[in-house]
């Protein structure tokens, strides 16, 4: 029997096109924009949700998807959520010990490393790109199951924060190093996490992941284009 | 010379020619061969977890059709070789009875049933083509080592998708699309190398021409590699861990990136 005839052939490749979910640009556009219009209702005292729906704003004016800035109806308070980074603090820290060991991820460490690859710090290159690298190692292997594990130990929301954290580092580093490995596993962080997407109950948790998606269209409408 | 070979399963047409291949070979022993088992719900549930779609496919694609895979396409594929190389066998089961080669079937090539059978071969080279990780209690039976082609140029691409990502870095002409034989260590494609190969690529090629021109080379550098080093003409040379970079499955809109680089290639060919 001639394998385009052969009716286990299409059963299969129906099935293995039902079992390749992943999130199409399409999808993500249509999920972004769905929940634009709510963004601006959010109050936040902490200040810290509408940073992240400020930086989704200017991701999708980098877009070209918002023509002009949000507007909140409660103003952002944003000295309040002014993060105290001290970049030479992160770099010791990183000098000492690595990101991820044993499986066990330093919470918060994502920061530090954030903000030297954005001060493109030639002399600290070599290093962010090792400890960058055990991190997208461990996210490979482990896949759904990684980042499960913080030092210090974190909860729930927080976890789900952490990894949407480490997803947008990702996406960022990918356009810092243009290095598409980063992109790819971004991608597939954001198709993982779409599944509790759908389950999360705080807007704090929608915005972050939305944000996720917004720095991983940015980075691929220039490492794709 | 005494060799053994691992094996994916029992109708891999590379495990086939390269066992039949190492027949042919004067000097060199085919001393056993180890099949991995895939019938086991806990590695189906691993691998369909792990690659889904693509998991699919694979089964259906060697357990299913099998050699048929490759249709009426001719040449440049396993199957148009295996023509060319008068291949008569449909199963290793096959070889193992006709040629009285000891085989056997486990769940793990790491299993302990596995290194037994390896111990008692004794084998000075073990032949990779397929079956999963293999860790160090393995890789320090043979005297040389554990050989294995790796679908790509390294150092430069280790890891998975190796094709697919030369494409999408721009990487075609300058490291080029082949095969790298080297032995294998604990870490990914990182051990030393004794010959790599490239393959030439027309407009007609896409990834799955090019996979099937790769696996071809695959089974002649793995019989050349060995030969080499039966003869003492290969001697391997370590790599440089820093040299080259990692690589994972491909995302499908990377991959849909990497279709197009292929084709802008072509066009400037």
């Amino acid at each position: 029997m001639s394998r385009s005839k052969n009716p286990i052939h299409s059963l299969v490749e129906i099935l293995a096109r039902k079992a390749d979910f992943y999130l199409t640009p399409e999808k993500v556009r249509a999920l972004i924009e769905a929940n634009l219009e709510g963004f601006q209702r959010i109050s936040d005292p902490s200040g810290y949700v509408q940073r992240d729906i400020e930086q989704i704003g200017a991701n999708l004016l980098e877009l070209g998807w918002m023509k002009k800035r949000f507007i909140f109806d409660s103003p952002p308070n944003h000295a309040s959520a002014r993060v105290g980074n001290n970049l030479d603090d992160g770099v010791k820290n990183l000098q000492k010990e690595s990101i991820i060991s044993r499986g066990i991820v330093k919470a918060g460490w994502w920061r530090y490393l954030d903000d030297i690859d954005r001060n493109r710090q030639e002399d600290r290159r070599g290093m962010v790109a090792e400890h960058m690298e055990k991190l997208l190692r461990h996210v490979e292997v482990r896949r759904e199951r990684s980042l499960q594990n913080f030092d210090p130990v974190l909860s729930g929301e927080a976890i789900w924060f952490e990894r949407l954290a480490i997803c947008i580092l990702f996406s960022r580093h990918a356009r810092r190093s243009c290095d598409l490995r980063f992109l790819n596993t971004s991608l597939k962080m954001n198709d993982w996490y779409y599944a509790r997407y759908k389950n999360r109950r705080l807007d704090a948790e929608k915005v972050r992941y939305i944000l996720s998606l917004s720095e991983q269209e940015c980075c691929a409408a220039e490492l794709l284009a | 010379m005494h060799v053994l070979l691992f094996a994916p399963i029992h109708n891999s047409l590379y495990a086939r020619l390269v066992a039949t291949g190492v027949l042919e070979e004067p000097g060199i022993e085919l001393c056993g061969i180890v099949v991995r088992s895939h019938w086991n719900m806990r590695r189906f549930r691993a691998e369909f977890k792990r690659d889904r779609g693509r998991f699919l496919r694979k089964i259906l694609n060697k357990f299913l059709i099998g050699d048929e895979r490759y249709g009426s396409r001719p040449r440049d594929n396993l199957l148009g070789y295996a023509r060319e190389q008068g291949l008569r066998f449909t199963s290793l089961k096959d070889i193992s009875r006709k040629w009285d080669v000891p085989m056997i079937t486990v769940s793990d090539l790491n299993s302990a049933k596995s290194r037994v059978f390896i111990e008692n071969a004794n084998p000075d080279v073990i032949l990779f083509t397929g079956g999963g990780l293999i860790r160090k209690e393995v890789l320090d039976i043979p005297r040389i080592g554990v050989l294995n082609c790796h679908s790509g140029i390294l150092p430069d691409y280790r890891g998975m998708d190796v094709v697919e990502w030369t494409a999408a870095e721009g990487a075609g002409r300058s490291v080029g699309f082949g095969v790298t034989q080297h032995l294998m260590d604990r870490g990914v494609d990182t051990g030393p190398i004794l010959q790599k190969e490239t393959i030439q690529f027309q407009k007609e090629d896409d990834f799955r021409s090019l996979r099937e021109k790769i696996e071809v080379l695959m089974a002649k550098l793995m019989l050349g590699g060995l030969r080499g080093l039966r003869d003492g003409s290969i001697t391997p040379v370590p790599q440089r861990l820093d040299a080259g970079r990692q690589y994972y499955v491909m995302h499908p809109r990377m991959m849909q990136y990497a279709e197009s680089e292929l084709d802008q290639l072509k066009a400037i060919e």
